[in-house]
């Protein structure tokens, strides 16, 4: 069964957790082991504090829309931003052989995400980013 | 999440408890440094009851790393369990840490 989901929030980081709460519930429901619920709201926190710092500018207003799929193997999340064109993917991986004190700050929240996930895509559509995660149900 | 503190004989242990996501990086942030702050010869962060870490929150454990680098108060990370483990492993944030159970 394949269940579909959208939520908006304003670009504010106290209104992430209505989007992580609703994904968690659902996502639980749905019978995902606990250990990929966790890797979704981690990957999910990671997208939207990113969105929020840097799509709209500093003090800009603006919308994140969030859909999401879940059917009995997988979750699809989709985010989407009217803010700068940004593809985060472009972004190069930290070097985790470098010591962490002594690496170029920032990447580290997409890196993650990429970890984490089974797919990451990113969409420049007329004016919105989209950025789309899928993460595969974990065998017992 | 909820953040409790112990303060016993120079050692100020942090006890972190529920989801450390981005909304709680400020709020940590400022608690780490307090604690820092009092001086104290050794630092625990200890994550027993941490259910899940994002990169704000590791963050939060690198400025920890820096102060006492810089303060030469000892820091700690106790107890990661299995989901944290996994995050800081990922990032290689596991090596830098002083790890106890």
């Amino acid at each position: 069964m394949t269940r579909t989901y959208n939520i908006s929030i304003s670009n504010r980081i106290e209104e992430t957790p209505r989007v992580t709460a609703l994904i968690e519930n659902e996502v639980f429901r749905a019978g995902f082991p606990q250990k990929d619920v966790y890797d979704i709201l981690i990957a999910v926190d990671e997208i939207l504090s990113n969105i929020v710092y840097y799509a709209y500018g500093e003090g800009g207003d603006g919308r994140i829309d969030v859909a999401f799929l879940i059917d009995d193997g997988k979750v699809e999340l989709e985010f989407s931003d009217e803010g700068v064109e940004f593809d985060p993917l472009k972004k190069k991986d930290p070097d985790t052989s470098v010591p962490v004190d002594k690496r170029e700050i920032g990447g580290l929240g997409i890196f993650l995400v990429k970890k984490l996930m089974n797919s990451v895509e990113y969409n420049r559509v007329g004016q919105k980013n989209k950025l789309r995660i899928i993460k595969l149900k974990t065998g017992e | 999440m909820e953040i409790n503190i112990t303060k016993t004989d120079g050692t100020h242990e942090i006890f972190l408890s529920g989801r450390l996501d981005i909304t709680w990086q400020e709020p940590l942030e400022k608690t780490v440094e307090e604690v820092f702050d009092e001086n104290p010869k050794k630092v625990i962060l200890n994550c027993e009851e941490l259910t899940f870490i994002s990169s704000a929150g590791l963050r939060v454990f690198m400025k920890a790393h820096k102060l006492s680098s810089t303060t030469g108060i000892e820091l700690y990370i106790a107890k990661l369990n299995e989901t944290t483990k996994k995050i800081f492993d990922i990032t290689g944030y596991l090596s830098i840490f002083n790890l106890i159970d």
